[in-house]
């Protein structure tokens, strides 16, 4: 799990050592169209947040294209349930000319591997954007776009668990009867780690977050807790309960953990 | 990857349902199907079930919710689709199938116990991105959008399958990487849905095909549907019925003869005609058959269909009885499997017997197990029914000991009432209408004893044996002395645990067990000889509880040999560890080794 930045992106609001908040994807909205699918893995799976559907185009340079009912804010692109990384594709954002093409609005994003990713770029408008992807066929169980939610408040204090070292893994083992040890069976490894925020404004739970809370209920989204100095602290998670901001006590301050 | 052998390794299961699923496209060809809804495909939902034709399928494909874990489908063929896995997969648990080797353990079913599987999943919502084939007709469709959520999975499965019939539960078993083909792989048949409950919870059983032999589920000879039109004198050979002319014309049993049943005359025929009508005549009609007394009968009289089988092996037997009067699939049966072992062991037990009630195949079969001594099993992996003779093992045992494979917890019992000292084959069956079991039934009667231990250390404990379907002495005493080389000594049960790296100690499986929880009056590790008669995870992937019962076959047994073979002196290694030769009259063989036993 990793965050990749666009270079020489430094924060639409906040500087990057700050948290982003990546949901609220726009896909859901607009129609979604590959350029090529195969039979049960069709273009428009990667817009359901599921990740046992999937897209797998017919050709190894291809498009996914999305048209939006209304022009939109884009900061982020994310990725989960892929095997980019391990067939070496790449993904590019393209976005509508205006005039029937499409213009770079990315390099080529490399994943270094298979687990989810976020792409953090500066912030852009569009009713239409398509993504370009190179090298191979690979199978893409779901993206994300939309506006990264800048957490105001730099994200690591002294408390909690950065999420690629949160590992939670149950395990068995087996010993004979005279004590030998004979085998260990991991059954369950997933990283779990809450992320806390505090001393953000209620104005801005209020307007800003408030409207990715209520999206959480239905849907997972993308973390990134330090994209710039940590960026494998990331996750694709989903809410387990309601996420509920309380207010500290402290001028008009609130707590809130993702 | 990793592997059973591997420290570290990550189990992994996934479960498959296969339905059965209509080949045909709504409204297309000679699918006379119009309107809307269309189907999904499934005989509940389909508007004019004459034209439905289950012959295609879909796999609907289930795992453990794994980070990064992806099992992909396949949608390379319409009819035969396996959806890419859906993580709401909770749990899957076994209760494991049990042998009864030879049906001799009392108060066990003869088949042993059956094996059942329950796979627990969570519902999940549910938008027929997959699994539809009119999901672009639907008119909440909207080409580029995520499809809307109908509702959760497993209502919309309840819906849309009324009937479970035909459908199957495959469970595999692997590790993390492991490409599912090479998994290993179970399969029963779905008897059971359960839920969705309140909280979305869905289990789903499944039972081992053995099940279809329930007296619920199958019968021999099946219940005839047929009766006198005409009422029969004495003489008559005009005999005019009507009902069903499947139930005149099957075939049952192995002998190609046509016999009825009326009260308790039987009468054979060699054919029928049929007027316009639908009332049947029969043709070529011997009244008074199998030495049974012509008796008057009336009109709407019942008749009943009879099986016959006459001097046939029977496991060829049990193959016709599966294959032909269960709903076991053919591809689970494996008669040359069966004639191997049968040939091997029992080339001579041919057994006669003319049904003449409808009987439960099951009951039939536990009554041969125990005449033949010979048993049947779900091999669950291999997806075969297998059969085995009960006989001394040929290959070499598997040995578990406390260093390297038996994990804590082994438990042992015994069953002192399975012991036996004596037992009597009653065979000959005088007349085919009697009770089987009243000895008054046979003809004639076999008495094996181990008077040895009668004589020393205690009082008599005898097994009768029915032998309905034996009629040669030969026969009755290899049951005999079979049966009492297995039970002789108490049988012994242990409970043991293994490590998956020894999960291919399977039923059926032969066993010496080194354990300290077994000694000699000395205290000395006895190392003894058992049969695993009961496997079933633990938990998958990683342990596994064997049950085993002893197998005590005392002594050299023969086996028979192909014409033409050497004598004793003249044989190779190979011929006198397969093979049988007459001992001497000090009962050793010429090199003062011991002699062969009947086995």
């Amino acid at each position: 799990m990793s965050v990749m930045i666009e270079p020489d992106f430094v924060g639409n609001k906040y500087p990057l050592t700050h948290g982003r908040i990546c949901g609220q994807s726009v896909l859901p909205s607009g129609t979604v169209v590959a350029a090529s699918e195969k039979t049960g893995f069709e273009g428009v799976n990667v817009a359901d947040p599921r990740e046992h559907n999937f897209w797998r185009p017919g050709s190894a340079n291809t498009t996914l294209t999305v048209t939006l009912p209304e022009v939109r804010k884009l900061s982020y692109i994310a990725l989960a349930a892929h095997n980019l990384g391990s067939l070496g594709v790449t993904v590019r954002i393209e976005v509508s000319d205006g005039l029937g093409g499409f213009d770079n609005a990315s390099g080529h994003i490399a994943p270094a591997d298979d687990t989810p990713f976020i792409y953090l770029f500066k912030e852009i408008e569009t009713d239409l954007f398509r993504l370009r992807f190179k090298q191979d066929i690979a199978t893409i169980g779901v993206v994300y776009a939309g506006e990264a939610i800048e957490v105001p408040v730099r994200a690591y204090t002294s408390i909690g668990t950065p999420a690629n070292i949160a590992r939670k893994t149950e395990f068995d083992v087996n010993r004979t009867s005279s004590g030998a040890f004979v085998g260990r069976s991991v059954r369950r490894d997933r990283n779990v780690a809450p992320y806390p925020i505090e001393h953000v404004s209620e104005y801005w739970v209020q307007n800003t977050l408030d409207p990715f809370i209520e999206d959480a209920i239905l849907n997972p989204y993308f973390l990134a807790e330090n994209p710039h100095q940590y960026p494998d602290a990331t996750q694709y998670k989903w809410a387990e309960k309601d996420i509920m901001p309380k207010r500290m006590g402290v001028k008009n301050l609130m707590s809130v953990t993702l | 990857m990793t592997t059973p052998d591997t420290s570290g390794r990550e189990p992994r299961t996934v479960v498959e349902l296969e339905q059965p699923r209509c080949a045909k496209r709504f409204g297309v060809g000679d699918c006379s199907a119009a309107g809307t809804p269309k189907c999904y495909n499934t005989y509940s939902t389909c508007p004019v079930q004459a034209d439905y034709d289950g012959s295609a399928s879909m796999r609907w494909r289930f795992g453990m919710p794994h980070p990064n874990q992806r099992s992909d489908g396949d949608f390379s063929d319409d009819d035969a689709i396996t959806t890419n896995s859906i993580p709401s997969l909770v749990s899957v648990s076994t209760s494991e199938s049990k042998l009864n080797p030879g049906s001799a353990l009392d108060g066990k079913a003869p088949f042993g116990v059956t094996a059942r599987v329950t796979v627990s999943l969570a519902d999940i919502p549910w938008n027929d991105h997959v699994g539809d084939h009119y999901l672009g007709d639907r008119d909440w469709f909207i080409a580029g959008k995520v499809p809307e959520y109908r509702s959760t999975f497993w209502r919309l499965f309840a819906a849309r399958n009324k009937f479970l019939k035909g459908m199957r539960l495959h469970i595999y078993d692997g590790y993390e990487g492991e490409d599912i083909a090479s998994m290993r792989h179970r399969e029963y048949v779905l008897d059971k849905m359960n839920g969705p409950s309140e909280t979305g919870a869905v289990s789903l059983v499944g039972l081992d095909p053995l099940r279809e032999t329930d007296a619920t589920k199958s019968e021999f000879p099946p219940t005839s549907d047929l009766a006198i039109i005409d009422p029969l004198d004495l003489d008559t050979t005009t005999v005019t019925i009507f009902g069903s002319g499947d139930d005149l014309s099957s075939e049952l049993g192995n002998s190609g003869e046509f016999m009825l049943r009326v009260g308790d005359e039987f009468i054979t025929y060699s054919g029928f005609t049929t007027d316009e009508n639908g009332n049947h005549t029969l043709t070529g009609v011997t009244r008074g058959a199998e030495g049974t007394d012509p008796e008057e009968h009336e009109t709407q009289e019942k008749m009943q269909r009879c099986g016959v089988y006459r001097r046939q092996l029977p496991w060829v037997v049990v193959d016709d009885l599966f294959r032909n009067h269960t709903a076991i699939r053919d591809e689970y049966l494996d008669l040359s499997a069966w004639n191997e072992e049968g040939n091997l062991y029992l080339p001579t037990s041919f057994v006669t017997r003319i049904m003449s009630e409808p009987t439960p195949v099951q009951s039939i079969v536990g009554r041969l197990c125990q005449q033949s001594l010979i048993f049947f099993w779900w091999a669950e992996y291999e997806r075969k029914i297998k059969m085995q003779a009960v006989r001394p093992p040929r290959a070499d045992p598997v040995v578990l000991s406390d260093d390297g494979e038996l994990l804590d917890g082994t438990s042992i019992t015994s069953d002192p009432d399975a012991r036996l000292t004596r037992v009597a084959v009653f065979y000959g069956l005088k007349d085919q209408r009697l009770s089987r079991t009243d000895p008054a039934s046979y003809a004639f009667r076999y008495v094996i004893t181990d008077a040895e231990t009668e004589a020393g250390v205690d009082e008599p404990v005898a097994k009768s044996i029915y032998g309905d379907w034996i009629k040669l002495r030969t026969q009755a005493a290899q049951v005999g002395f079979r049966l009492l080389a297995r039970y002789k000594e108490t049988p012994r049960f242990v409970r043991v645990k293994v490590d998956a790296k020894d999960r291919t100690v399977s039923v059926g499986s032969i066993v010496d067990l080194n354990t300290r929880d077994i000694v000699d009056s000395e205290g000395n590790i006895d190392v003894s000889r058992w049969q695993v008669t009961a496997a079933k995870e633990l938990k998958a992937g990683h342990s596994y509880v064997l049950d085993l019962q002893t197998f005590t076959f005392a002594g050299r047994f023969g086996f028979y040999m192909a014409d033409g073979s050497p004598d004793y002196g003249a044989a190779s290694d190979e011929q006198k560890a397969d093979g049988a030769f007459y001992a001497d009259d000090d009962g050793l063989m010429s090199d003062g080794s011991e002699g062969y036993q009947y086995q």
